[in-house]
């Protein structure tokens, strides 16, 4: 259904990183972006996913948020994915903080189509052994070997 | 002395077999109370035991008392957000609604059984009531939650229409018997009987409460109290020519919503109670019919179930509801769920006390009536609320809850205890790790029996029990992160809601600028909140969807004043 390795670069993941408030590890992820998409501000792309949080918190619960913005500049749906090493109060859906961020922009016109990729996303992460091993990853690379074999096999399923 | 004993024996046998047989209907699925009523024939006269039982006075004063538990029980545990939801039109359904479905059945029963007209209508009187008893057991034994709107509506219909029909069938008997002409002091007299059964049951309530502050009593005598009160209500105010039934209900519901630090035990002695009483009540009907009798007039009793299930009860839920505008799928469900029980057998129990000719036809079709009633309805009111797309995720509970009731306090404390389980979400984290917004004190685990001090700030492991004090009203958040199953109910709810929330305050021009969506005529600056509610035009319950182009928005979370609060969005399926 959804090939995750497609939209996730290994800069992009990052392990055990050290934030304390949702407006700074929003601008952590938009800094990582920023180095994706050269043409969009690092401010261009926080605006994106602060406008989204403005409607609702994307903390779906058990930790996990996925902060999700609109760009006119992307083509394709991109993924930045934050592991913090301490928990951040996100306004989630439990009232509790969130520790694993899995942002992603999504291409302008495509908003509603890609509820779907979210709803994938969401459905990948709930499961309890990922996530237990997401945490406990040391390094980015880890992370992302782990999130391309977890994603490959939700998409072999 | 030995037939004294002999009769202890079988009553207690029959009550034994039938808190067991309730195992068997959890696993069937089938209406507890069809099994009571079939057990309660089998022990009758034409059964497997043969006990004669045919005495109708001694069935309605145990039916009476039975009811009345009944309704109270009923009455404590209806919330006030459902009186909020589903006073107005509840109330529509339990007077128009009777007057509609007795006047429809009654001339169907006329027809179809050779009567005179008023026979039929009477007939249509008996049968005219929904069973709160039937309706509250389905409700809570099958773990069913469903849309506020139409659960409230149903529960306080039922709780509150047999007056209704208690009182068109007194009438009826009343002109039948004794040639009595008809007349407008009928109306009158059915004024009467709303208003002071509302002004005792409210008064009686509000004593109740009082009493329960003030008394010093021990505390296991305050459930006995309100028993012996409940019933005392009931007797006083049919003294007075008002209805028992409404004022005991009530009582109920002011009892149970003063938030006194007795009522978990009162509820918990109701709970007994109640069972015990419908039980003791379905066993009677059972023994007191006589199976060979229910031939006689078969084929037109199923006829006239038929007209009742799907003429008459849908044309008075329709005409009813008119001014309410409920989405056709709730009124559909309310239609389907017209479910009769003992009410209607005991009214039937009104013509034979009366001694009016024919009294055993009015008893044979009510009870013909009311079995198809419950297996029919009865059996399929999961499905169909699924069905329907009625069901919604069901709320989270401690396993334990425990009050401290001894001390006093302006809110009602208690200590919640949820056992953790390899499937918990707070499995292998710690008390610091967790976050709530309520005021919570955590009060350490209990592990292998063993009480961990907070201080040494355990890591909750499988098995262990954490213990937490809070006030009763912060309960159900805290068990939403607390809760063995959390877990999965997050994943039914993120199916059911969708993964994502909106909050209900935002305009739809913000949510036009993020999903794009094409609002024709919408102002722009309207609230998310404001325009559900504009499309229900009524109060919004949780469940309640809006179809915005691909977007499925769901009501996630309601406050006091009725608005959206929280919105769950989800792509539409395809």
């Amino acid at each position: 259904m959804m090939n995750l390795t497609s939209m996730l670069a290994e800069n992009c993941t990052k392990s055990a990183v050290l934030f304390n408030s949702k407006k700074r590890i929003l601008e952590y992820i938009a800094e990582l972006a920023h180095q994706q998409l050269p043409e969009m501000t690092e401010y261009g792309i926080l605006e994106a996913l602060l406008t989204r949080e403005k409607l609702g918190s994307t903390g779906i619960g058990g930790g996990i948020a996925i902060p999700h913005g609109k760009l006119k500049c992307v083509t394709s749906p991109l993924l930045v994915f934050v592991v913090s090493k301490e928990a951040i109060p996100f306004d989630a859906i439990d009232n509790q903080p969130v520790d694993i961020f899995c942002a992603i922009l999504i291409p302008e016109a495509q908003c509603q189509a890609h509820l779907s990729t979210l709803a994938g996303i969401a459905k990948l992460l709930s499961q309890k052994e990922l996530t237990k091993k997401i945490r406990h990853a040391q390094t980015n690379q880890e992370l992302y070997q782990l999130l391309v074999q977890y994603s490959e096999a939700e998409t072999l399923k | 002395m030995d037939s004294i004993n002999l009769a202890i024996l079988v009553g207690g046998f029959l009550f034994v077999i039938s808190i067991i047989a309730t195992l068997i209907s959890a696993r069937l699925g089938a209406p507890m109370l069809l099994v009571f009523l079939i057990i309660g024939m089998l022990a009758g006269e034409q059964g497997l035991v043969g006990i004669k039982f045919d005495n109708p006075q001694v069935a309605f004063l145990i039916g009476s008392i039975a009811l009345v538990i009944i309704l109270f029980d009923g009455g404590m545990r209806t919330h006030p957000e459902r009186f909020r939801v589903a006073l107005a039109p509840a109330s529509m359904l339990a007077t128009v609604g009777v007057v509609l479905t007795c006047g429809i059945a009654g001339v169907a029963a006329a027809y179809l059984l050779n009567l005179t007209l008023l026979q039929g209508l009477l007939l249509g009187a008996i049968l005219s009531s929904t069973d709160a008893a039937a309706v509250f057991s389905i409700f809570q034994s099958q773990g069913l939650r469903i849309k506020d709107r139409v659960a409230s509506t149903l529960e306080i219909e039922s709780g509150s229409n047999d007056p209704m029909a208690i009182m068109l069938t007194l009438t009826l008997v009343g002109i039948l018997a004794q040639g009595e002409p008809v007349s407008w002091s009928v109306a009158i007299v059915f004024l009467q009987q709303a208003v002071v059964g509302g002004l005792m049951g409210y008064g009686a309530g509000r004593i109740f409460v009082f009493l329960c502050r003030k008394l010093p009593l021990s505390f296991a005598f305050f459930p006995l109290l309100a028993v012996a009160s409940c019933i005392f209500i009931y007797a006083v105010t049919n003294f007075f020519g008002g209805s028992g039934f409404l004022a005991v209900y009530l009582m109920g519901y002011l009892v149970g919503n003063a938030r006194l630090p007795q009522i978990i035990h009162i509820l918990r002695m109701h709970d007994g109670l109640a069972w015990i009483s419908q039980i003791g009540m379905f066993l009677m009907l059972g023994l007191l019919v006589v199976p060979s009798n229910l031939m006689n007039h078969l084929v037109p009793a199923l006829l006239l179930a038929a007209v009742l299930i799907f003429i008459a009860r849908p044309i008075a839920v329709l005409l009813s509801l008119i001014p309410f505008r409920f989405p056709a799928r709730d009124q559909l469900f309310i239609s389907w769920v017209g479910l009769r029980g003992a009410v209607p057998i005991i009214l039937a129990l009104f013509p034979w006390l009366a001694g009016m000719p024919d009294e055993h036809l009015y008893f044979d079709v009510a009870f013909v009536v009311v079995i198809v009633s419950l297996v029919v309805q009865g059996w399929s009111i999961v499905p169909i609320a699924r069905w329907l797309k009625l069901e919604v995720p069901a709320e989270l509970t401690p396993d334990q809850v425990m009050p401290l009731d001894a001390v006093p306090s302006n809110d009602v404390m208690e200590v919640l205890a949820f056992k953790v389980t390899d499937h918990s979400p707070v499995l292998s984290s710690s008390w610091p790790d967790l976050q709530f917004k309520q005021p919570v004190q955590f009060l350490g685990v209990v592990r292998n029996g063993e009480w961990i001090l907070p201080e040494k700030k355990p890591v909750f492991n499988a098995k262990d029990t954490i213990m937490v004090l809070t006030k009763l009203k912060h309960a159900r958040q805290i068990s939403e992160t607390l809760a063995k199953d959390a877990e999965k109910a997050v994943l039914n709810q993120s199916s059911f809601f969708g993964d994502f929330v909106l909050n209900g305050s935002i305009s739809l021009s913000d949510l036009d600028a993020f999903y794009t969506i094409n609002f024709e005529d919408q102002d722009p600056q309207q609230t998310l909140a404001g325009y559900i509610t504009q499309r229900f035009h009524r109060r919004v319950v949780i469940g309640d969807q809006v179809q915005l182009d691909k977007l499925l928005l769901t009501v996630r979370q309601v406050n006091e004043a009725g608005e959206a609060t929280q919105v769950g969005i989800k792509p539409v399926a395809d």
